[in-house]
């Protein structure tokens, strides 16, 4: 018996030292950027993604796992320039006689990937598919507000409004926020199964794809951008759990991951690194049920947080808090003077509780914190989150939710306070009447957040198309979503995407279009 | 024996009616809904109540359950399992690719442990009383006391992170490339075999040590029979019975395993779908993967109970 | 029973219901809060062995944690070894058809591969406590359930529990002063290897994100939290499973000399 301790004491021994000898950070800090040199042809990129594409349809949004997918296989009238301006892409230009009309010239001598060319047929045709009650497409409600759509001749396309929408052309775009990607008039008149196959006039093809396991892109020949796309091949990865990703990257399994979470982006300096946020971290509350149909216990909440607190162990100081103006820095309708208008402040949360008719946080009724825990970027924040509302003096009990419920509960109201993250359509400040308009599927209805004068600012900011006028608008705006705190409003979510240092020509679109990146795969060559 | 033979197999048939019964309900009966999922519901897109119901209708969710169950009972017998919600792919034909895969690692695995198990465990029966025996034992209890995910992550951090030696997780088709397919298969087949090598170990120097204390073996001896071939060829083959029916139970044990194993190295097998299943509520895909285990689980031990009952006459006779 | 590895074990078991009865008496940091300027430190500086991504003390979270891991582990064992060894003992004295229907139910639970069920089903119920322990309980149902069968089956046939049916004693006398007794030895053992299985069942839970939510101090929570820092600082993940490890190795040591000293014959269970 002596002889087995002393053999368990040897590994013990020998384990512990592995263990330390495997310990120890490395540390410098990211290095990101490419030179400008010249592109080179050819190659394949191994690009690991999050999950699997759900679908391919190109009129129906799949979430960020199809972004690579349906941006490289697709194309829109319009996309976003490296400067984050808009420019022509099917179209090649268009112009504006009217407030409510619109006139595209497309592009000619563009071809589908069956061979079939394109032209203003395929625009309409699409554009009618989106419509259609039947495809469920985002942009559905969008179509039926055209009053008319043609085509004067082959190359032409004329779409006239109702009223003027200041966002139209920004719509257009073909990402997979906006899903208006432009499929073939026979694809859809035959009943082309969407959303398993492709057919698009996009810089690279779906060869052939295996759910779970890769799918793999080839290069489109014929594609309109000239020379473009430099790499020959494009296999992408599924690699759900993000260190498994990340650590793929790192030994070279694949080129380039998307969703690097903040903390392995430390310890990536052999590679380049691309930082940025789209998206927004908050707390839903639903004005609908007590205490929370009180502005003041909203209010109160909002003073409550230390929003640095959460940002740096949540998501390791990166990137920016919310704590006034709603749109990023750097964006037109970012409004400064609205900077600080919450911050952790304990003695104004305590008056307004009590203007609120409680004397003593412990006075505030139990409320229940939903959070979807098993995924990191909300269950961090989220454990901060609810020792700071205790360590303030309220009840609150924490409810782990899977992403089914979390969805649900969006939709049907079944919450008191979850932990939630939305993403900004685009950088135009219409962006916040998907949230903040009582009539918001999926926001404002199930929360029951109703502010009279705040829909009418809204609804007034998309018609209007002079811009002072705009920007009074949206600042009232701005000021009266604060007021009401319909939220608990937080930070930006932190996000980044990594790549071999060989990886050259990706970058991240500025003024918060973060989400275009993913369509520009013609753009990125390898420098081996 | 024919008589046990029917009986068992009839019990069987019944499980496997109960396993999909139960596994029908419980789909049925959890939270959340797939069309969001399918329609892509999420940070920036909210399905209207209009969209959700087209959904639904074109999958058949909106039909009473007795109906669903019935549509499901007659896919079942004609092997049809239904298509995923999200992929629209039969789920039988996924299936069938990823049982593959998870095979591809629990069948070295099981191997692996199994004749290594036996053997080291001779090894450590013979050598009884020295300094072997207890370092062995003590591995063995470590290795089935040691989750599999800790295992896992310990060699991916040593294995992959630190010394580059294999690729941290992926997977790569056997048939295409099989030398690139085995550098992926090498950390989470030992991780599976671990612990039932451990199991099997402990099992037989146990059932060895007993049997090299009992009679025939002393009369051997002193006859002058040589050492290994009365270990190898006598004592183990008397020993085999309780030996098969731990390796029996390890093969079950296994299936559990390559869940976990496949998740921390993210292999395309069946636990993961099974996971990724339930995540997006894709009822046909968790229907068909939890049948499909629960059946494989079930014929696994029925196998293990006839190889049992055929080796031991004692028990032929219930 | 001087057995030196009883002892040990023994001893390290005791500390680790100390710690679970009193851990938060115990741990350095009891109120485990979060701290922004300690994340991810090694071992030193006040932080025995270090602090998480939280900044929270690792050792305090492991004392935490003990408490869950009992609790899980000694719940579910305690459910399903009452609830089983009822079962067989029923099925083993009664026999006919009760015996017929109770085993039946038993193999049919036998019949779903253990995890993959407790997966599914809390994935229904939803990751709360209560609901681990029980799922958990349940899928052991069967181990105590058979042992107990076997034990009665055999216990019946004995002289003296003849003699007291002859004597015309009460059937509930008989089984709990004649039977029971024989189906406590295996049981203690089925019991002790029990829980070591019953730790590392609801460790892969946790791992999976199915087990008790944040801001529990689970110990396969702890690690799945912290695998994402293990470059950083793996002390976040060294630690808790070195705790699971050592305690199912406790356990299991403890239920191996157990079996040893009570009865070499249960060795194939």
């Amino acid at each position: 018996m002596d002889r087995m301790l002393r053999g368990a004491a040897l590994l013990l021994v020998v384990a512990f030292v592995a263990a330390s000898c495997a310990s120890g950070p490395s540390g410098s800090t990211p290095a990101g950027g490419q030179a400008d040199a010249k592109p080179k042809l050819g190659g394949t990129i191994r690009y690991g993604l999050v999950r699997d594409p759900i679908h391919f349809d190109p009129h129906v949004s799949a979430g960020q796992s199809s972004m690579s997918l349906q941006g490289s296989v697709y194309d829109g009238l319009v996309e976003y320039n490296d400067q984050g301006k808009l420019t022509g892409a099917l179209a090649e230009s268009w112009e504006q006689p009217d407030p409510t009309t619109y006139v595209f010239k497309l592009r000619k001598g563009v071809v589908f990937h069956d061979g079939s060319a394109f032209d203003a047929e395929d625009v309409l045709a699409s554009l009618n598919r989106i419509k259609d009650p039947k495809t469920a497409a985002p942009q559905g409600p969008f179509v039926l507000t055209f009053t008319k759509m043609e085509a004067p001749d082959p190359f032409t396309v004329r779409i006239t409004l109702a009223k003027p929408n200041v966002t139209f052309l920004d719509r257009f775009v073909g990402d997979s926020n906006s899903t208006m990607f432009m499929a073939s008039a026979t694809d859809i008149a035959t009943g082309f199964d969407f959303r398993k196959k492709t057919n698009g006039t996009g810089a690279f093809s779906l060869a052939s794809y295996e759910p779970g396991g890769q799918y793999v892109f080839k290069k489109n020949a014929k594609y309109w951008k000239p020379g473009q796309p430099y790499l020959d091949e494009m296999i992408q990865v599924v690699i759900p759990d993000d260190k498994a990703r990340v650590n793929a990257l790192r030994s070279g399994e694949v080129d380039f991951a998307e969703n690097v979470p903040w903390q392995e982006l430390a310890t990536l300096d052999k590679f380049s690194t691309y930082p940025y946020s789209v998206s927004w971290v908050m707390v839903r509350l639903n004005s609908g049920k007590a205490p929370l149909d009180n502005k003041k216990v909203r209010q109160a909440l909002n003073f409550v947080v230390d929003r640095q607190e959460v940002m740096q162990l949540a998501f390791g100081g990166q990137f920016r808090v919310i704590d006034g103006p709603l749109q990023q820095i750097g964006n037109s309708f970012y409004w400064k003077e609205l900077e600080g208008t919450y911050k952790k402040d304990h003695a104004k949360a305590t008056s307004l509780l009590a203007e609120a008719g409680y004397k003593a946080p412990a006075d505030v009724p139990a409320m229940e914190f939903s959070v979807f825990s098993t995924f990191a970027a909300h269950n961090d924040p989220a454990q901060v989150l609810l020792q700071q509302f205790q360590k303030f003096g309220l009840k609150v009990t924490f409810k782990a939710i899977d992403v089914a419920t979390l969805n649900a509960n969006r939709g049907n109201g079944n919450y008191q306070m979850q932990m939630d993250g939305l993403s900004f359509s685009g950088p135009d400040p219409d962006n916040l009447r998907a949230f903040f308009h009582s009539t918001a599927v999926g926001h404002a209805v199930a929360a029951k957040f109703k502010n009279d004068k705040l829909d009418q600012l809204l609804t007034q900011g998309a018609e209007t198309t002079d811009v002072e006028k705009r920007r009074t608008i949206y600042k009232e705006a701005e000021q009266i979503i604060l007021d009401e705190a319909p939220w608990v409003f937080l930070l930006w979510r932190p996000t980044a995407e990594a790549s071999a240092k060989h990886v050259k020509g990706y970058l991240v679109v500025p003024g918060g279009l973060g989400a275009q990146n993913f369509g520009r795969w013609e753009y990125i060559w390898l420098d081996k | 024996m024919t008589s046990f033979l029917i009986r068992r197999l009839l019990i069987t048939v019944v499980l496997i009616w109960l396993v999909t019964t139960v596994v029908f309900m419980f789909v049925r009966l959890l939270p959340g809904d797939p069309a969001m999922a399918i329609l892509g519901a999420g940070e920036s897109f909210q399905p209207t109540e209009a969209q959700l119901t087209t959904v639904r209708q074109r999958l058949g969710l909106d039909r009473s359950l007795p109906e669903q169950y019935a549509s499901y009972l007659g896919g079942l017998a004609r092997g049809d399992l239904g298509s995923s919600l999200t992929s629209g792919r039969p789920v039988a034909l996924d299936l069938g690719l990823r049982l593959g895969r998870t095979l591809q690692l629990m069948v070295p695995a099981l191997l692996l442990s199994s004749f290594l198990g036996i053997a080291i465990g001779v090894v450590a029966a013979r050598a009884r009383g020295r300094l072997l025996d207890p370092v062995l034992s003590v591995i063995g209890l470590v290795g089935f006391s040691v989750p599999v995910f800790v295992i896992g992550n310990v060699m991916v951090l040593i294995l992959a992170i630190q010394l580059e030696w294999l690729p941290s997780s992926g997977y790569s088709e056997f048939t295409q490339d099989p030398l690139r397919s085995l550098r992926y298969m090498v950390m989470p087949t030992i991780a599976l075999a671990l612990a039932p090598l451990a199991v099997t170990m402990r099992m037989t120097r146990t059932t060895v040590v007993e049997e090299l204390g009992l009679d025939y073996v002393r009369t051997a001896r002193a006859k002058g029979l040589r050492e290994r071939v009365l270990v190898y060829r006598h004592v183990l083959k008397n020993a085999m019975l309780p030996i098969l029916a731990v390796i029996g139970l390890q093969v079950g044990a296994a299936f559990s395993g390559s869940v976990i194993v496949e998740y921390v190295f993210n292999w395309p097998g069946v636990g993961r779908l099974l996971l990724q299943a339930i995540d997006s509520r894709d009822y046909p895909v968790i229907q068909g993967t939890v049948l499909l285990l629960s059946t494989l689980f079930v014929l696994v031990n029925l196998l293990t109970d006839l190889s049992y009952a055929y080796l031991n006459p004692r028990l032929r006779r219930r | 029973m001087a057995d030196p590895r009883f002892v040990v074990c023994g001893l390290f078991l005791l500390v680790l219901t100390f710690l679970a009865l009193f851990g938060p008496f115990v741990a350095p940091y009891p109120d485990d809060r979060v701290n922004a300027a300690q994340q991810l430190k090694p071992p030193g500086g006040g932080f025995l062995l270090g602090t998480d991504e939280f900044g929270r003390d690792i050792l305090t979270r492991i004392i935490l944690g003990a408490r869950l891991t009992m609790l899980v582990s000694l719940g579910s064992v305690a459910i399903a070894a009452v609830t089983g060894t009822a079962i067989g003992l029923v099925a083993g004295y009664f026999g006919g058809w009760i015996e017929g229907a109770l085993m039946r139910a038993v193999d049919a639970m036998l019949s779903f591969p253990p995890f993959v069920l407790a997966i599914f089903v809390l994935t229904f119920l939803g990751p709360k406590l209560e609901n681990l322990i029980v799922t958990i309980g349940i899928l052991f149902i069967p181990r105590y359930a058979r042992v107990a069968h076997v034990v009665t089956l055999a216990a019946k046939e004995k002289d003296y529990v003849e003699a007291a049916r002859a004597l015309g004693a009460r059937t509930w006398r008989i089984i709990l002063r004649a039977i029971l007794p024989n189906v406590f030895a295996p049981l203690i053992v089925q019991v002790s290897l029990g829980i070591g299985s019953a730790i590392l069942i609801e460790s892969g839970l946790s791992f999976l994100g199915l087990g008790p939510p944040p801001p529990a101090a689970s110990w396969g929570r702890s690690i799945q939290q912290s695998a994402r820092f293990m470059q950083l600082n793996p002390h976040a993940v060294i630690w808790p499973s070195l705790a699971i490890s050592a305690a199912v190795l406790a356990f299991n040591i403890i239920g191996d000399s157990l079996r040893d000293s009570l009865d070499p014959r249960l060795r194939i269970i």
